[in-house]
């Protein structure tokens, strides 16, 4: 019987996954808040239901009674950072917080699978590091200086980067921890934030050349170190956090065409440089040439995503252990072996959605250096999904990193939970400020618009071009509608216009292009005002 | 300030990005449709030993339903694979200890994955038994195979028959053998025998001179260069022919007389292939034989040697002239011979070659089909034709001439395949060939080393497995 069990929660698993997928990109699409929230509810029954069946045939195959109680414990857990997140932070992006534990959820399931006692262990960081993340909102909230200390940033930054390369162990060749009484600590995830604040705040008024080129020196002295360390996971997302930031800020292409050209230039001088990188890029060419030595992680990693197909094996009947480091670095190997290849499709689509997310947030902020450090997180966070899945399904050479959330390790998790928590106050952030001047924009421009839809909202009126004519509107620094929806034109009907990728994610677009925005009389029929009444972020 | 520009930059980087995620996304659905069979059936893969505590390792089945290998379960549990022909499918159907080979290692995933029906599973489960893996049913007859296994006696070689419309792979025979049965007591003695390489398929691993088999390939390739004067081609064979101190000689120093390229292949005259080897463009001769897949692997999954061809516009006379009558440093697979000469049969159309008929699980339900599939058009109607005449006319009065009278019409074609090994000067004994000439049914490649002639060793060999063909 238990194996006719697992043979169906197999399809289940992937059912629930899927869905739970699905939602993440249809909510946009979504009118009304009750609408939304409903969604982001079954979210969580789909999220709950998918853990209670894994820890069942975990349990049926472990077959020890503490595993249940695990699982009760990690249930409790989940529970508790869903109401705490949404009850302390009302205003906090409900999908931001879903993935994050979707994600954690599945880094549960799999890593209690490979090892039990690491499993444990990872439970036990994962829940203290979530106390620290609940935390980060407010500081973000409260302390506005932070904005302005990016030359700290940059000096602690370079400074412990620097005594990782000097004084860590050594890692499989590589220099990356730090050991204090049986916790080893990995400097360079966190530094990866700092980092980001600092390029952020060098760069949040760069329009000169000048102060581009101090931001690329000393970015290029991160990054340079990290390689001498031999970190190369981090020094690429380091180099492409740079460029992204520093696209985002200085609007010049030119400068991203220089550090491509840049750093595939470093490349190429790095791969006849050093040989470990030789080993890898050769292990990628062809992985069966070199077994024995370069090409056996990786052809392990295929061999275990060829053995679960699309379906999967089902818990325990797969060999993922045969990876090495699978619980780091090869976690999506493992799943796509026993969880199967269509769940591993829908969690690279869930970590596509928190990269959509951290991106929007961004598109929201007016703050040029919250902005900055937003788009900043986002491209961390996407270059590191990208690097480890990637690497494990030989699209690149692999380079070592930890898929965020799901793979084993303290420094990851907690410097990832981190990373969620600023975005999420920089969110509320932006919040505060928009209900802080949509009052003042109320008072002071309330004559022409007085109660003019139903005395609900203070709407502008449409202008003479159909559009919001400015002569109508000369509300400050926020020409066009409120909550700031109306800057980048994200109003949940807004969604569900411009179709980027129609079959993919719905019929709806993140369209940014300006084109699209379309302040056009078409774009604003009448029904979606009507139903703005208490409007809220999702 | 206008909101939808200010985010331009933002939109890029979210593209970028989506991109990349999608690219993640297509890339693991191209390593699920196209590279998963691969992988699972990778030398290296040791995944499916796993299954081997949940699955019996299950069958492999001829063509005409002879039990070719299974796994004989003891009341103790204790699991025998048993081998009921022994020697015979040695390495074709290979072994599964002390590692894996022939359809043994091709087939090791199906075999131990079982597609039963879910009733069936679950009550081996509530028994405690062990379900059955997959069968595998392959193309093999095992009445032609065990004639052919007699036929080639006690030469070491390879015999290799396929049906030339479909690619099944009918018979596939290579001496030295070995009784798979008793492999872990044999295994020392194998690998320690370098000399005669018992393992060694010799059939798809093999690599001999093709000697005068060749010609048929030179004989296109002369056609392809002379399309309007080939007829008309004329050579006076005085048994030798000298061309810068290189001197060609008929075999036995017989003496062709006159003769035109239709009586030079049949009596495979060397003194006029010689001359047609000069007279050849040899770049042109080059990428012939590249086409029809030399320097390069063949169209199948089992594991194979490249044959090998080497000629080009800088090459000597005398490495032209004893590479188009199949000697110089041409070396083929009789796997490889089978496939040109059943492209000829076929017509022009090489066929994919298989082994695979079809896998069913373990109460008879079929899980997957292999079907005859085209590899490629080699040459036209027309050229098939012309060389199918010309390997007649080898039976009907040249070197083949034995394999007349029967109650089929065969065309073939021989060699005698010189050959020297550590000082030893011996000759291979070559056949390929097809019957039924008018709508061919089976083509036979044979190989007797050291055999001598191909008349009198590899011909004989030929008749008894077309005999065995159309006597059963």
């Amino acid at each position: 019987m238990t194996n006719l069990i697992i043979q169906v929660s197999k399809y289940l698993i992937i059912i629930l996954m899927a869905l739970y997928t699905f939602q993440c990109f249809t909510v946009f699409r979504k009118r009304s808040d009750e609408d939304r929230d409903f969604l982001f509810l079954r979210q969580n029954v789909l999220m709950f239901f998918l853990h209670f069946v894994a820890f069942t045939v975990l349990y049926l195959e472990m077959g020890e009674l503490t595993v249940l109680l695990f699982y009760a414990a990690q249930a409790v857990y989940l529970a508790a950072v869903l109401i705490l997140f949404t009850k302390i932070y009302r205003k906090a992006s409900r999908l931001l917080i879903n993935n994050m534990c979707m994600l954690i959820t599945v880094g549960f399931i799999m890593i209690t699978r490979l090892s039990y006692d690491q499993s444990i262990k990872q439970f036990q960081i994962i829940a203290v590091s979530t106390v620290v993340a609940l935390i980060i909102p407010v500081l973000i909230r409260k302390l506005r200086f932070i904005t302005k200390m990016y030359w700290f940033y940059t000096l602690v930054g370079i400074g412990l980067l620097a005594l990782v390369a000097i004084a860590a162990q050594s890692t499989n060749g590589a220099k990356l921890s730090f050991s204090f009484g049986g916790i080893s600590l990995q400097p360079s995830e966190f530094v990866k934030i700092i980092y980001v604040f600092a390029i952020s705040g060098l760069l949040k008024n760069a329009r000169d050349f000048r102060r581009v080129a101090i931001a690329t020196g000393l970015a290029a002295i991160h990054v340079l170190i990290l390689v001498v360390s031999k970190d190369l996971g981090s020094a690429v997302i380091f180099f492409v956090t740079y460029l992204v930031v520093l696209f985002v800020a200085t609007k010049n292409p030119f400068y991203v065409l220089a550090g491509i050209l840049a750093g595939s230039g470093a490349a190429v001088g790095a791969y006849f440089l050093f040989s470990h990188i030789r080993v890898r890029v050769q292990a990628w060419r062809d992985p069966f040439a070199d077994y024995q030595v370069g090409g056996y992680q990786i052809s392990q990693s295929l061999f275990s995503i060829a053995a679960g197909s699309w379906f999967g094996t089902g818990l325990y009947q797969g060999s993922p252990e045969a990876i090495p480091y699978v619980e780091q670095d090869f976690m999506f190997s493992a799943i796509s072996e026993e969880l199967g290849s269509i769940f591993g499709i829908c969690l690279i689509l869930v970590c596509m959605s928190c990269f959509i997310m951290f991106v929007n947030i961004a598109m929201q902020l007016t703050n040029r250096f919250y902005r900055l450090v937003a788009v900043g997180l986002g491209a961390t966070y996407a270059t590191q999904v990208f690097l480890t899945v990637g690497g494990g399904i030989k699209l690149i050479p692999m380079t070592g990193v930890t898929l965020p959330l799901v793979s084993y390790g303290g420094s990851s998790a907690l410097s990832t939970l981190i990373m969620f928590s600023i975005v999420q106050g920089l969110y509320m952030l932006q919040r505060d400020e928009e209900k802080k001047n949509e009052r003042k924009i109320f008072y002071q421009e309330n004559r022409p618009y007085q109660e003019p839809y139903g005395g609900r909202d203070a709407y502008p009126p449409y202008g003479p071009g159909g559009g919001y004519g400015p002569q109508g509107w000369s509300g400050g620094d926020r020409p066009y509608g409120r909550d700031g929806y109306g800057r980048d034109g994200y109003g949940p009907d807004r969604y569900g216009r411009d179709g980027y990728e129609p079959d993919g994610y719905g019929e709806d677009g993140y369209g940014y292009g300006p084109d699209e925005y379309g302040y056009g009389p078409e774009e604003y029929g009448q029904p979606p005002y009507e139903e703005r009444t208490d409007r809220r972020y999702w | 300030m206008d909101g939808g520009s200010r985010n331009t930059e933002l939109g890029i980087v979210t593209y970028t990005f989506i991109f990349l995620f999608l690219l993640m996304v297509g890339y693991l659905v191209y390593l699920n449709v196209w590279k998963a069979d691969d992988l699972n059936s990778n030398a290296y893969n040791t995944k499916q030993d796993f299954n081997e505590d949940r699955y019996i390792r299950g069958s492999i089945v001829s063509a005409d339903g002879q039990i070719l290998a299974e796994t004989q379960v003891g009341e103790d549990g204790t699991e025998t694979r048993v081998y009921p022909y022994a020697n015979v499918f040695s390495h074709v159907v290979g072994y599964s200890s002390n590692g894996k080979s022939g359809l043994e290692a091709l087939c090791n995933n199906d075999l131990l994955s079982s597609n039963t029906s879910i009733l069936t599973q679950i009550r081996d489960e509530n028994e405690a038994q062990k379900s059955r893996g997959d069968s595998v049913v392959v193309t093999l007859n095992a009445n032609l195979q065990v004639a052919a296994y007699q036929a080639l006696g006690s030469y070491n070689g390879a015999v290799v028959a396929i049906e030339p419309d479909t690619g099944k792979i009918l018979a596939m025979v290579s001496k030295p053998d070995f009784d798979p049965n008793h492999i872990e007591e044999l295994w020392d003695s194998l690998i320690s025998d370098s000399s005669s390489s018992v393992l060694l398929n010799r059939a798809t691993q093999g690599l001999y001179p093709p000697g005068s088999t060749f010609k048929i390939l030179t004989t296109l390739a002369y056609i392809r260069q002379e399309p309007l004067s080939y007829r008309n081609f004329s050579f006076d064979c005085t048994s030798q022919l000298t061309q810068n101190d290189v001197t060609i000689h008929c075999y036995n120093n017989a003496v062709h007389g006159q003769e035109d390229l239709k009586s030079a292949f049949a009596h495979s005259c060397n003194t006029a292939f010689a001359q047609i080897g000069l007279d050849l463009d040899a770049g042109d001769f080059a990428s012939l034989c590249e086409e029809f897949l030399f320097n390069d692997s063949l169209p199948t999954e089992l594991q194979h040697s490249t044959s090998q061809f080497v000629l080009n516009d800088q090459s000597s006379y005398g490495e032209q002239m004893t590479t188009a009558i199949g000697q110089g440093d041409t070396l083929v697979t009789p796997l490889h011979m089978a496939l040109l000469t059943s492209t000829v049969a076929n017509g022009g159309i090489m066929m994919r070659p298989y082994l695979i008929d079809h896998i069913q699980a373990y109460d008879g339900n079929r899980v997957s089909e292999n079907s005859p599939s085209r590899y490629q058009r080699l040459m036209t109607a027309e050229e098939a034709r012309i060389l199918t005449e010309y390997m007649q006319e080898t039976v009907n009065s040249g070197t083949a001439t034995a394999l007349g009278g029967y109650g089929y019409s065969v065309a073939g074609k021989t060699g005698s395949a010189e050959y020297v090994s550590d000082g030893y000067e011996g000759t291979h004994s070559w056949f390929v060939g097809f019957s039924n000439v008018e709508d061919p049914d089976l083509v036979v490649a044979v190989i007797a080393e050291d055999g001598g002639t191909g008349s009198e060793t590899a011909v004989p060999i030929a008749a008894q497995v077309f005999q065995a063909y159309y006597n059963s």
